[in-house]
């Protein structure tokens, strides 16, 4: 009987307690211990912890903790601690009385036993989360995200709105609402998980293409020169062959706009095309051009300067 | 007690405390408080310093901010993955993020940076996360350097990737199709390369935003390192191929050992580089200057920054790196031999309180460096400290040469001359597809004799040193009364390079080796031995060799009779793992016969396997084969012969040799299998590298980038292969044996061959000499 108290009292109250309690339930030292452990503990611990509301542990824990510490546990019970920072403050059982205590422990370890003591998985929360001012601004993060290259961009413009930009096709490849990012899958190991997006896309550009603006005389694969941050957004560069574009994020009444200018030496021939994805989601706004079956047809005056306004509808 | 006594006393102790026993007493670690505003994942990627001293540090999730007077300011951040840092002004810096080489700049000077210039984004990245992009170091034309980390089978590839997929010669689709979203390690390569360049470091030219592949072989290449002087350092981490993590000095378009990033190789046609022959490998490589001992010394080294001359003590010059797993820097210190540079690694500034995760380093003011920490979910820490240099005179080693028979050790002052000994061991490592190594044949190292000369100990080994071997070697009784015990005792040499006595250079001497020409020459032809004779004879031969074992006896008796003088037999055996065999009886009548004429005993080692086992096995035939032969006075030279497992190279053939240890057993170079074996190895190396075990030589005439017998085995002069390349080498190198013509089937008339052969061999003879 290892786990026994070393205190002589315990262990000779504790060895007839347990001879009790191996009786039959009419028997004295059971119901009598049931009985105290439901007058004052039910209310708050449950064999398992099964039901909700949860105040304190569960039996199944406590017997774990206290396994071979009688006294542990009817110390703790007459002027209690806390182990969980955010839960209540446990009440002094000191008016129940020693003997009641220690027959509620032999009870509870009978109760109990054979049942696995697993604790729960703490959730894992990323202790350097931003705060609700700090992510209300606009901001940009190159991590791993989905559905786009491993060279992505993640912008938002108020924390709400926000877009996917990709460096090595050039051009914007989804946008979404309700929030920014989740970098914590990435940042908490090594990088092998993408940022999880938080809300939901409404908008996707068509899959495979190289590039964003399209043009007969178009050859060359868009080029990425970098990005300028003017009041927190960014205004992309990129080169296709000598025509140099821009693409400028900005925050317009909470839509999105995509400011782009495409500056060349050499007269761009025929139109410029800027294919559009699915807009069943999307409410879009466009300063030039015309659509014509889901591409957005722009003469070569027109793609110098235009923008697009994304938001999801309404 | 009198009063010169207790003055005499006090002295004694304020030389004691002023003595430094450990590296406590002479450098401090100052912690620095994390970032508060914002308050962030403090794990540090990159750090510099810029030119008013502040320390520009950025972390794990792209915040890049300046501590100034202790305190921190957020300057830039969005980067994805930063590790490492290159200081352009106050108002500009260049760093390396996974995905691109970026200037970034404060372009209105009012704190934040607001330009993120690409200067580089076309590197492949298959969006595995092991796919680290290191750096970023100045080369002097402004260019910078980057290394490229390999993928690891911890994870597959994502679905959109950047760059072109390189399926090592399998079909791309679905090579790529089961990298994706692949399950951990099943059915993928251990750290696999198939974005370009991965395991490459690459030279980027700002102005261009293109990069050339520099050299290959990396695995994990933490630390990019430009010196003064315009060398470029690499390390890189244990792991698959790397039984140690290693120090590389980069030369231009060489390979480094990990084969993963083989498949960026211009024309690669040989498929997955990891299936390849070990040996195959092995021979391609090149080697590092120094092995970082797993465990006993670094597991996973950092960047690698050379100390400026001044703040550091007897340490300025020298480079030194960060560890992840060891709370400790290392220092590493070089030396020339044989024309190679290699050298020693030792613990630096192990502060008790330094901790783990020294990744990123950068030199602050005087005597201070700025380390940060990182982890990365791995084993190490975050945040950053400052590690000051107390200017604390204290016994240093500034130098460890290796000397024939052993090492000579030189401290910054002149030690006493008390009892100083030796501990510790030698070892190697093996070169493997598995991950690291156990040390091979670990075996005690003892000292013949210490001797103290001023500040240098100069130490003979009871067995000089053996080329390939790691020394891991502890003095101790070092001490000087001036600074006190030498605390930093231990150093691990490794000793790719060895001296031995006769390989004294001599460039001046004239080459004259005997030339004679190899039995096959006659092989299925119907021509008698003295007919033989006569064509050998007119032809300009000085005899013939390489008579093979089948008959020999028989065969040799009748040159005997034709006046023919021989100059080698050809003979093997046959190795496993448990045993060897050869033909005893044959050899032995041979080897009688040739008794004291001078004749040498080629011999080829067969064997199914290549690793320990049969290497020993190979050792102790050679062994028995050599004791043999020296009892009828005659030398055995090990042939290596292409394909074989044991012995393919002469490198091979020579680190059997030298654990032999016979004094009648050297080695052999054929000219036709080391271009047949290696055939981007550098000739010099091999032969320098077999020192004066050269005892045999065989040449032919061959086709530059040949690859069959056909094209290798040609008569000399009929070929386009720069033979009196291989002849100076020889010169240079002192060849004092003859040289054998090897002749296996030339179809030509051997009449005719080996005239022209001959008269092509003078032409080059004086032309060499």
């Amino acid at each position: 009987m290892n786990f026994l108290n070393r205190t002589g009292k315990y262990k000779q109250w504790v060895q007839a307690a347990m001879v009790l309690a191996l009786m039959t339930e009419s028997s004295f030292a059971a119901p009598s211990a049931k009985k105290v452990f439901e007058q004052n503990c039910m209310a708050c611990h449950q064999v398992e912890n099964k039901k909700e509301p949860i105040v304190g542990p569960s039996l199944v824990e406590i017997s774990h903790l206290y396994k071979k510490n009688l006294a542990g546990f009817v110390k703790w019970s007459n002027s209690p601690g806390k182990k969980r920072k955010n839960a209540i403050q446990m009440p002094s059982m000191a008016h129940v009385g020693n003997e009641n205590l220690e027959a509620v422990y032999v009870w509870m370890l009978d109760v109990t036993k054979g049942k696995k003591f697993v604790p729960e998985k703490p959730k894992k929360v990323d202790p350097y989360a931003l705060n609700k001012s700090e992510s209300s601004l606009p901001r940009l993060q190159r991590i791993f995200l989905s559905d786009s290259s491993p060279a992505s961009i993640a912008v938002t413009i108020d924390g709400q709105h926000s877009l996917c930009w990709d460096t090595v096709s050039c051009r914007m490849r989804y946008v979404w609402k309700g929030g920014f990012i989740d970098g914590y899958p990435y940042w908490e190991r090594n990088g092998n998980a993408f940022a999880k997006l938080l809300g939901e896309i409404y908008y996707r550009a068509p899959m495979k293409q190289d590039s964003s603006l399209m043009n007969e005389k178009f050859k060359d694969p868009p080029k990425f020169r970098g990005y300028k941050i003017v009041a927190g957004l960014p205004i992309f560069y990129y080169s296709i062959g000598s025509h140099q574009v821009s693409e400028a994020i900005k925050n317009r009444n909470g839509n999105l706009v995509i400011q782009v200018k495409i500056q060349s030496d050499e007269t761009i021939e025929g139109s410029v095309r800027y294919p559009l994805g699915d807009l069943v989601k999307t409410q879009l706004k466009y300063s030039a051009g015309k659509i014509e079956e889901g591409v957005l047809v722009l003469t070569a005056k027109e793609a110098a300067g235009f923008e697009l306004t994304f938001n999801l509808k309404k | 007690m009198s009063k010169s006594f207790i003055i005499a006393l006090l002295a004694a102790n304020t030389l004691t405390l002023s003595a430094a026993d450990r590296w406590d007493d002479v450098c401090e670690v100052v912690n620095i408080p994390n970032p508060t505003s914002p308050k962030i994942d403090s794990q540090v990627g990159a750090v510099g310093t810029l030119p008013n001293g502040d320390i520009i540090t950025a972390f794990h999730r792209g915040e890049v901010m300046v501590l100034s007077k202790g305190k921190w300011k957020l300057w830039a951040s969005g980067l994805h993955e930063p590790l490492g840092m290159h200081v352009e002004n106050q108002h500009s810096i260049v760093v390396v993020q996974r995905s691109e080489l970026t200037r970034i700049s404060d372009t209105d000077q009012d704190g934040m940076a607001d330009s993120y210039e690409s200067l580089c984004n076309n590197w492949g990245m298959s969006g595995n996360y092991h796919e680290f992009a290191f750096g970023a170091s100045t080369a002097a034309d402004g260019d910078f350097y980057v290394a490229l980390g390999t993928a690891s089978s911890g994870a597959g590839v994502r679905k959109e990737i950047r760059g072109e997929w390189n399926a090592g010669g399998v079909s791309a689709e679905d090579t790529k199709k089961n990298y994706i979203n692949a399950t951990k390690r099943k059915g993928l390569q251990r750290m696999y390369g198939r974005v370009p360049h991965r395991g490459w470091v690459i030279k980027i030219n700002p102005k261009t935003g293109e990069y050339k592949p520099i050299a290959s072989g990396l695995r994990t290449p933490h630390g990019v390192c430009v010196t003064a002087k315009g060398d470029l350092y690499v390390n890189d981490n244990q792991g698959d191929w790397l039984g140690s993590s290693k120090l590389y000095k980069i030369e231009q378009g060489k390979f480094y050992g990990h084969p993963a990033s083989l498949v960026w190789t211009k024309g690669w046609d040989r498929g997955i580089p990891a299936n390849l022959k070990p040996s195959d490998l092995d021979a391609m490589r090149s080697k590092s200057v120094c092995f970082l001992p797993q465990g006993d010394l670094a597991n996973s080294p950092t960047q690698i920054i050379e100390l400026p001359a001044k703040g550091f003590g007897p340490y300025g010059g020298d480079l030194i790196m960060g560890d992840m797993n060891q709370s400790r820097l290392v220092r590493y210190l070089p030396e020339m031999v044989n024309g190679k540079e290699q050298g020693a690694v030792l613990a630096f500034m192990e502060h008790s309180k330094l901790g783990r995760g020294n990744a990123k380093i950068t030199v602050g003011e005087e005597g201070t460096l700025y380390i940060g920490k990182t982890h990365l979910s791995w084993a190490g820490d975050s945040g950053m400290i400052a590690l000051k240099y107390k200017q604390v005179a204290h016994l240093a080693i500034k130098k460890i040469k290796l000397t024939e028979k052993g090492f000579q050790v030189t401290l910054n002052e002149p030690v006493d001359a008390a009892k100083i000994g030796l501990s510790g061991e030698s070892y190697s490592l093996n070169y493997h597809k598995k991950y690291g190594s156990k040390k091979v044949n670990p075996t005690t190292l003892k000292a013949s004799s210490v001797k103290v000369n001023g500040n240098v100990i100069e130490i003979d080994l009871e067995k000089p040193p053996v080329a390939g071997q790691i020394y891991d070697i502890s003095l101790s009784g070092v001490g000087s009364k001036k600074f006190g015990k030498l605390f930093e005792k231990r150093f691990f040499y490794t000793a790719h390079q060895v001296l031995t006595q006769k390989a004294a250079v001599n460039d001046e001497e004239a080459l004259s080796p005997d030339l004679f020409a190899f039995e096959n020459a006659f092989r299925r032809r119907n021509i008698s031995t003295q007919e033989q004779a006569g064509i050998l004879k007119n032809a300009g031969y000085q005899g013939i060799g390489s008579i093979s074992e089948r008959g020999a006896l028989a065969k040799l008796k009748a040159y005997k009779t034709a006046g023919l003088k021989v100059y080698s037999i050809y003979a093997g055996g046959e190795v496993t793992e448990k045993g060897y065999q050869f033909q005893r009886q044959e050899l032995s009548e041979s080897m009688n016969f040739l008794r004291g004429s001078g004749a040498m005993i080629e011999f080829y080692i067969k064997g199914d396997k290549g690793n320990n086992a049969t290497r020993q096995q190979a050792v102790k035939m050679m062994q028995e084969v050599a004791d043999l032969a020296n009892e009828k006075g005659l030398r055995v030279v090990i042939y290596p012969h292409s394909g074989n497992y044991v012995t393919p190279t002469l490198s091979q053939a020579t680190t059997i040799a030298k654990q032999a240890n016979r004094k009648n057993l050297g080695v052999m170079f054929n000219l036709c299998h080391f271009l047949k074996e290696q055939p981007q190895a550098s000739l010099k190396e091999e032969l320098v590298n077999a020192g004066d075990l050269l005892w045999g030589v065989s040449t032919s005439g061959a086709e530059e980038n040949g690859k069959s017998w056909v094209q290798l085995i040609k008569p000399l002069g009929k070929d386009s292969y720069q033979q009196d390349e291989l002849l100076k080498t020889l010169k240079h190198v002192g060849y004092k044996g003859a040289i054998g013509l090897q002749c296996y089937q030339i179809s030509s008339d051997p009449k005719i061959h080996l005239k022209i052969s001959a008269d092509s061999y003078k032409d080059l003879l004086k032309s060499v000499n």
